[in-house]
C-alpha cells in the first residue's frame, strides 16, 4: 500500500533532480552588478523572436518613459502623460519574461480557479509588487543610506525569499494534489468502511458549494471518501484553504519588486517628485495586471477546453487532475530554478 | 487512472525540462548607456587596447548614486565612486566586460581591465577602461570590434558613427561602422537563429546579431 506513493514520489524527485542544473542557465543578478534584473526563461524559435520583438518595443517604452520622467521635473504639468505612459509600459513590460506570469498561471490551473478569482489574484500580485517597489526605495532612502545595506541587496534578499516561497507554495499544492489520488490505494488495503453514510454527505456538500470547481470537488471528495471520517469541516475548511493560499501567492510574487518600478521611483525621489513617482508605479502595477491578468484567463480556458474535448466525463476528470498536478508541479520547478539562480549569483 | 495522470504529468515534466535546457535568459534592458569605444593602433601595427568610455542614463544613474552613497550626503566621493568601479569590475569580468573582439570570425580573448574608473557628472554616472587583446592582434583580415551587453541588461548606444574609432596607424584598411536593424536580421535569421542556438550552445547570445560594430578590413 505505500508502493505506489513512494514510486510517486521517486519519479517526482528524479524528473526535479534533472532540473536543478539548469538553474545555471538562468540568472537573477544584473550582469553590471549593480540593480537586479528580470531572471526569466524565454525559448528561441517562434516565441523567441516574438519575445525579443518584445524587447526591442520594450526599450523604446523604457526611452519614452525616462524622457516623460525627465519632461516632468522640468514641467510639473507633464504629470498625465508619465502616468499614462508608465501605464502602457506595465501592459508592455509585463508581456515579456518575468513578474509571475508563469506562476500565477500555473497556479490558477493547478487550483481550478474561477476566473474571477484568477484575475483578482493576478491585480493584487502586480500592486504588491508596486508597493514592495515603494517600500524598498523609502526605507532605503530613509534609512538604509551610510548603513552598508544597499537596494541591490535588500532587492536580492526578497527576491530569494520570493522564489523559496513560491517553491515552498509549489510543494504543498502538489502535496495537496496528490494526496487523493494516492489514497485509493490505501482504501484498497481494508479502510473502505462507511460508505454509504460519506457518499450521502457528499453529494450534498458539491450542491451546496462553489459551482465552477464542482468537477474538481466531486473527484476529489470521492476519492477521498473512504477516509476522511469528518468530511463537515473538512469541506468548510476548504475555502478557508483557499483564501490562504491565494494570499500565500500573492506574497510571494509580489515580494520580488520590478526593476524599473524601483529605478523610477529612485529617480523621481531624489529630485522631489513624489506624487509622480507614486502615480507611475500604480500605472505601471495597473498596466502589469491587466497583462498578467490575461495570461491567466487564458490558462484557465485552454484547461476548460481541454476537459470539454475529452471524451467521458470520468476521462474529463482525469485530464482536468492531470493538468492540476502539472500546474502544481511547474510552480513547484519554476520556484526552485529561478531560487538555485538567486542563490548562485 | 493512477498510471495516466503519473506519466502524464511527468510528460509534462519533461516538456518542462526540454522547455528549460533550450532556453537562455533574456533580461530586458533596464540601463542605457551612451558608449564610445577607441580602438588603439600601437606602432608595430597591432591592436593595442580597446578604450570604453560609458556615459549612463540619469535614471539608472541615480540608483546608483542612492546606493553607493556610504556617508549619505547624495554626492559620490572618490572612495565611493572606487566602490562602484569594483562592485562592476567584479560583475562584467563574467561577461568579458561587455567587449567583442573578432578576427576572420573567431572569438579573440581579452584580458581584464586594472580598474574601471568612474565619475558622476550632471546627475550622470560615467565609466572609462582599457581592455587589450590576450594575444598579440596583428592588423590583417577581417578584424570586428563591438560592444553590448549579453544578457541586454545594459542597452549600450553608439550615438553617431564617430563614436566608434580607430586610434594610430591604420592606414591600408577598410573602416566601416555596421548597424544591423533589427527586423531585417530578426528576417534573415528566423530558420537560421534557432538553428545557431543547437550549434553552438555555449556562444548563443541573440544580441550578438544586434549590436553595433566597427569593421576593419585590412
Amino acid at each position: 500500500m505505500l508502493k505506489l506513493p513512494g514510486q510517486r514520489s521517486a519519479l517526482i524527485l528524479f524528473c526535479l533532480l534533472l532540473l536543478t542544473p539548469l538553474a545555471s542557465e538562468a540568472m537573477a543578478q544584473s550582469s553590471l552588478g549593480i540593480g537586479t534584473a528580470e531572471p526569466s526563461f524565454s525559448s528561441t524559435g517562434v516565441f523567441g523572436s516574438f519575445l525579443d520583438w518584445v524587447n526591442a518595443k520594450q526599450q523604446a517604452f523604457y526611452r519614452a518613459l525616462s524622457g516623460a520622467i525627465k519632461a516632468m521635473r522640468d514641467d510639473p504639468s507633464k504629470l498625465w502623460g508619465l502616468v499614462s505612459l508608465s501605464f502602457a509600459y506595465g501592459v508592455f513590460h509585463a508581456a515579456g519574461p518575468g513578474h509571475g506570469k508563469a506562476i500565477i498561471s500555473s497556479y490558477v490551473i493547478a487550483n481550478e480557479q474561477t476566473l474571477r478569482r484568477g484575475v483578482t489574484i493576478s491585480f493584487l500580485a502586480a500592486f504588491m509588487q508596486g508597493f514592495v517597489a515603494v517600500v524598498i526605495v523609502g526605507v532605503t532612502y530613509f534609512a538604509l543610506r551610510g548603513t552598508g545595506i544597499s537596494m541591490t541587496g535588500a532587492t536580492h534578499t526578497l527576491e530569494i525569499a520570493s522564489y523559496g516561497l513560491i517553491a515552498g507554495f509549489g510543494a504543498w499544492l502538489l502535496f495537496r494534489k496528490l494526496r487523493p489520488v494516492a489514497r485509493p490505494a490505501i482504501q484498497k488495503a481494508g479502510h473502505g468502511h462507511d460508505h454509504s453514510h460519506h457518499d450521502g454527505h457528499d453529494h450534498g456538500h458539491n450542491h451546496e458549494h462553489d459551482h465552477a470547481s464542482h468537477q474538481h470537488d466531486a473527484n476529489g471528495i470521492c476519492q477521498t471518501c473512504g477516509h476522511s471520517h469528518a468530511p463537515d469541516p473538512s469541506t468548510l475548511m476548504a475555502e478557508h484553504i483557499r483564501l490562504r493560499e491565494a494570499w500565500s501567492a500573492i506574497v510571494a510574487i509580489g515580494l520580488r519588486p520590478c526593476s524599473g518600478a524601483l529605478i523610477v521611483l529612485t529617480f523621481a525621489l531624489l529630485n522631489g517628485l513624489y506624487l509622480g513617482g507614486l502615480l507611475s508605479v500604480t500605472a505601471m502595477s495597473i498596466g502589469t495586471a491587466i497583462t498578467v491578468s490575461l495570461l491567466a484567463t487564458l490558462a484557465v480556458l485552454a484547461k476548460k477546453t481541454a476537459m470539454r474535448l475529452a471524451s467521458s466525463q470520468s476521462a474529463a476528470m482525469r485530464v482536468g487532475n492531470s493538468i492540476e498536478i502539472a500546474g502544481a508541479a511547474l510552480v513547484l520547478v519554476l520556484g526552485l530554478v529561478l531560487l538555485f539562480a538567486a542563490l548562485q549569483a | 487512472m493512477r498510471k495516466i495522470t503519473a506519466s502524464f504529468n511527468c510528460l509534462l515534466m519533461g516538456t518542462a525540462l526540454v522547455a528549460l535546457t533550450t532556453a537562455h535568459v533574456q533580461a530586458h534592458p533596464h540601463v542605457f548607456a551612451e558608449a564610445r569605444m577607441e580602438v588603439v593602433v600601437g606602432d608595430n601595427k597591432a591592436i593595442d587596447t580597446l578604450r570604453h568610455v560609458w556615459r549612463f542614463d540619469e535614471l539608472f544613474s541615480s540608483t546608483v548614486l542612492l546606493e553607493f552613497d556610504a556617508n549619505s550626503n547624495l554626492k559620490l566621493e572618490p572612495e565611493e565612486l572606487a566602490e562602484v568601479g569594483t562592485t562592476v569590475h567584479a560583475s562584467l569580468a563574467d561577461f568579458d566586460f561587455y567587449t567583442s573582439v573578432d578576427h576572420n570570425g573567431k572569438a579573440v580573448e581579452i584580458t581584464a581591465p586594472d580598474v574601471i574608473h568612474v565619475d558622476f557628472q550632471d546627475g550622470q554616472l560615467l565609466m572609462f577602461f582599457a581592455v587589450a587583446p590576450r594575444e598579440p592582434l596583428p592588423l590583417e583580415g577581417t578584424l570586428s570590434f563591438g560592444a553590448y551587453d549579453p544578457t541586454m541588461y545594459a542597452a549600450l548606444d553608439f550615438l553617431t558613427d564617430d563614436d566608434l574609432v580607430v586610434e594610430g596607424p591604420a592606414t591600408g584598411c577598410k573602416h566601416t561602422i555596421i548597424r544591423p536593424n533589427a527586423d531585417e536580421v530578426l528576417a534573415q535569421n528566423e530558420d537560421k537563429l534557432t538553428q545557431a542556438f543547437f550549434d553552438d550552445p555555449e556562444n548563443n547570445d541573440i544580441s550578438k546579431f544586434f549590436a553595433t560594430r566597427l569593421e576593419l578590413i585590412c
